[in-house]
């Protein structure tokens, strides 16, 4: 579903990514992790048209990013709170995503009510802006929005920061329901080794900008990756 | 001692250090001169001004001398200054929120703010108009003492006005509000001259003699009445401390408003309009603007009604200002107001032409909505001016407009529109001062053009400004697609901006 080609981002001298070839398969749970400065979020950045690769090309279902928007139909993403309007109450700021996908508000709700147990009566009803809200509960919010309008592609830059305990094993199981129901394809990046391995069936490692593991699971072990963080602590 | 030294040292060192780090001082050589230029200009006016004033005083009140006749306005001068300051004057509250976490006695940080707020330019900036109307009225006509004497009258009459507002930004906001509602209706019923002007007029000369004649009850009174004021306000600093940490919880958020329903019912552009309502409504530094605008419908008229200068329509391109309704000032940092989320923009199926010409829709809906009663009562007041004052309307909402959106893109400039601005120079840049000027100089260049028409200035003014406005009224389609193309192109500039 996406193709990365001789991706490159430079900022001044410093590279923040360099990709030769990467494929995300259709369906599929990526899981993209690494130290901080790794690279993850300018690739997510990258996939997401937000910023210019200094070469190279991101393909979604065969056609470049930067050529046409029509992948943004069927994209739901999550990066940080810069896909939050802050000043909206999150009722608002749903019906506004689910409008922007052609959703009405009762289709909204409709969808809404899935995600209940994930946002704990603290999200909905709350007569609160998202501004006003805590870290976990934007985080709650943002992550929700992705997913309410039923992507086929999804993308979440660490989801499971901010949330308690519970709402991680939530976002888990909803993220491989979601996954295993509608073949959603996933690309998730975490700190946190654990809670991928038990969501995706790939890791993907990165270093400095390059990918230096590519993990299938459960074929490949992922303690790989987990000796590779232990080295680097070292 | 030497540890609370050492911390008040430490403050005022944070404090240069983020004067020096402010967002104007890291624009480019070429901006920093231009907004120097234009202070430099504004304190070369009021200079002139402080010039002339004995010459126009003589002129209007020829029975009285200059400085006689100036101290019968002089309290009118600081009621006025007072309004200024309770709208722009903030207590410089950010030097201290990151202390109040340290061990950092909280009696040391109040003092710290109360003095820190003393270094404002609304404690100057009068002296450019006064120093020289003082010396060429009482040094050089009275005596070297009236003038030192009324010099420390106005710096203690300033400094009474700057512990008033320093003491309503520390007060309960309950309390504030009442005390600013009971100064303007003192300010409308009295100083506005609907009741005791002549009494009120008299009590301020007899003041101002007072003061040059050096009787010291005066000062004692004065510097009393500041004194208070700031133990006051010290004292609500530290209540105020709690509120700036989080500790007060929120007013629940308000609800969908009627006109957010109405605006959302529109087919296409409902969608956009209600976010943008929503924006302008629910952010501080946006919603000023409009809660403005009822002052502005009753201003404007009456001006031009009384037209103290007698010539009104010589300066109608300081309209373009107004015609516009909250377009003009909003409209200046178009897409800098959505920086804060616009990835989430980026990233979603939203066609930019629509988007921009839905923002467009709304500024010229809201800007007629405005202007309208504007319009109605200069009609009955001013008939002359109704027509180069619809002229400048449509000019404000068809050029203007297309020139705010095409310079808007080029600002990468992030806004957070939550924040209350009051003359907060965020987001303001050389750049908007000279789109300001431009707007304004442009329907100048039309008022000469007007002269050469065969028609009355007035006339010719409104067809130049009608006639052109309208004509980029009805090619919006054009030159909206052609802003989404150029937003397009510097896209990822501009997001790069938005995110720093």
């Amino acid at each position: 579903m996406i193709h990365i080609h001789k991706l490159k981002k430079a900022y001044g001298e410093q590279f923040a990514l360099t990709m030769e070839e990467l494929q995300i398969a259709e369906g599929s749970i990526t899981g993209i992790v690494g130290n901080n400065g790794a690279g993850k979020t300018t690739l997510f950045r990258l996939i997401l048209d937000l910023i210019e690769p200094t070469s190279g090309e991101v393909f979604i279902d065969n056609e470049p990013v930067r050529a046409n928007d029509s992948w943004k139909s069927f994209t739901g993403s999550y990066l940080d709170e810069g896909f939050l309007i802050d000043f909206l109450k999150p009722e608002e700021y749903f019906y506004f995503t689910g409008k922007l996908y052609g959703m009405d508000e009762q289709a909204t709700d409709q969808r809404l009510s899935i995600y209940t147990r994930f946002m704990a009566g603290e999200v909905l009803g709350q007569d609160k802006f998202i501004r006003d809200m805590s870290s976990g509960n934007r985080q709650k919010t943002g992550i929700v929005a992705a997913m309410m309008v039923e992507p086929r592609l999804l993308i979440l830059d660490e989801p499971f920061n901010y949330l308690d305990p519970s709402s991680q094993i939530w976002i888990k199981r909803l993220l491989k329901e979601d996954n295993e129901a509608r073949k959603t394809t996933m690309l998730i990046s975490s700190h946190n080794l654990t809670h991928l391995a038990e969501i995706c069936n790939r890791i993907v490692l990165l270093e400095r900008g390059r990918v230096i593991k590519d993990l299938s699971l459960p074929a490949d072990d992922p303690a790989e990756v987990e000796r590779y963080f232990s080295m680097q602590a070292e | 001692m030497m540890l609370k030294h050492a911390i008040v040292w430490n403050l005022l060192k944070h404090s240069w250090i983020s004067f020096r780090r402010a967002h104007y001082f890291q624009r480019s050589l070429g901006i920093r001169v231009l907004m120097g230029f234009t202070a430099m200009i504004l304190l070369g006016y009021l200079y002139g001004a402080g010039m002339m004033l004995p010459v126009l005083l003589q002129n209007f009140f020829p029975e009285q001398l200059p400085h006689e006749a100036f101290f019968s306005l002089w309290l009118y001068l600081y009621f006025a200054e007072l309004t200024v300051r309770l709208v722009f004057q903030k207590l410089p509250r950010q030097m201290v929120q990151a202390y109040l976490t340290l061990p950092v006695k909280r009696r040391i940080l109040a003092g710290y703010i109360l003095s820190r707020s003393w270094f404002s330019i609304y404690n100057v900036y009068l002296y450019a108009l006064l120093l020289p109307f003082y010396y060429r009225t009482l040094y050089l006509h009275v005596s070297p003492a009236a003038f030192w004497m009324a010099l420390l009258g106005t710096f203690l009459l300033s400094s009474l006005n700057h512990a008033i507002t320093i003491g309503m930004r520390t007060w309960p906001a309950r309390l504030s509000r009442t005390i600013t509602l009971a100064l303007f209706l003192f300010g409308f019923v009295i100083l506005g001259g609907i009741l005791y002007i002549a009494e009120f007029m008299e009590f301020s000369r007899q003041l101002g003699q007072a003061v040059i004649s050096g009787q010291p009850m005066v000062f004692i009174i004065l510097l009393s009445l500041i004194i208070v004021l700031q133990l006051l306000a010290f004292r609500g600093l530290f209540a105020s401390f709690y509120e700036w940490s989080g500790a007060h919880s929120r007013p629940g958020a308000p609800g969908r408003s009627s006109i957010a329903r109405f605006l959302a019912a529109v087919p296409v552009y409902g969608l956009y309009w209600e976010l943008e309502w929503q924006l302008i409504t629910r952010n501080k530094r946006a919603v000023g603007g409009l809660t403005q605008w009822p002052w502005i419908i009753i201003a404007l008229p009456l001006f031009f009604y009384f037209d103290p200068f007698g010539d009104a329509e010589r300066y109608m391109y300081l309209m373009v200002m107004a015609a516009g309704g909250y377009g003009f000032a909003h409209l200046q940092y178009v897409f800098s107001w959505e920086s804060r989320f616009f990835d989430l923009i980026a990233a979603r199926k939203i066609d930019m032409e629509v988007f921009i010409r839905s923002k467009y829709y709304f500024y010229l809906t809201l800007g007629a909505a405005q202007t309208s009663p504007v319009l109605l009562l200069v009609g009955v007041l001013r008939p002359d001016l109704f027509w180069p004052l619809f002229g400048i309307f449509l000019y404000a909402v068809g050029p203007v407009f297309a020139y705010l959106f095409l310079t808007g893109v080029n600002s990468s400039t992030r806004i957070n529109p939550n924040k209350k601005a009051g003359f907060n120079p965020e987001g303001t840049s050389g750049t908007l001062f000279l789109v300001i000027f431009v707007s304004m100089f442009s329907v100048l260049i039309l008022q000469g053009i007007a002269y050469l028409l065969p028609f009355a200035q007035k006339t010719g003014l409104a067809l130049l400004t009608g006639l052109s406005g309208l004509v980029f009224i009805l090619t919006h389609r054009w030159w909206t697609a052609a802003v989404s193309k150029k937003f397009v192109f510097r896209k990822y500039h501009n997001l790069k901006k938005y995110r720093e």
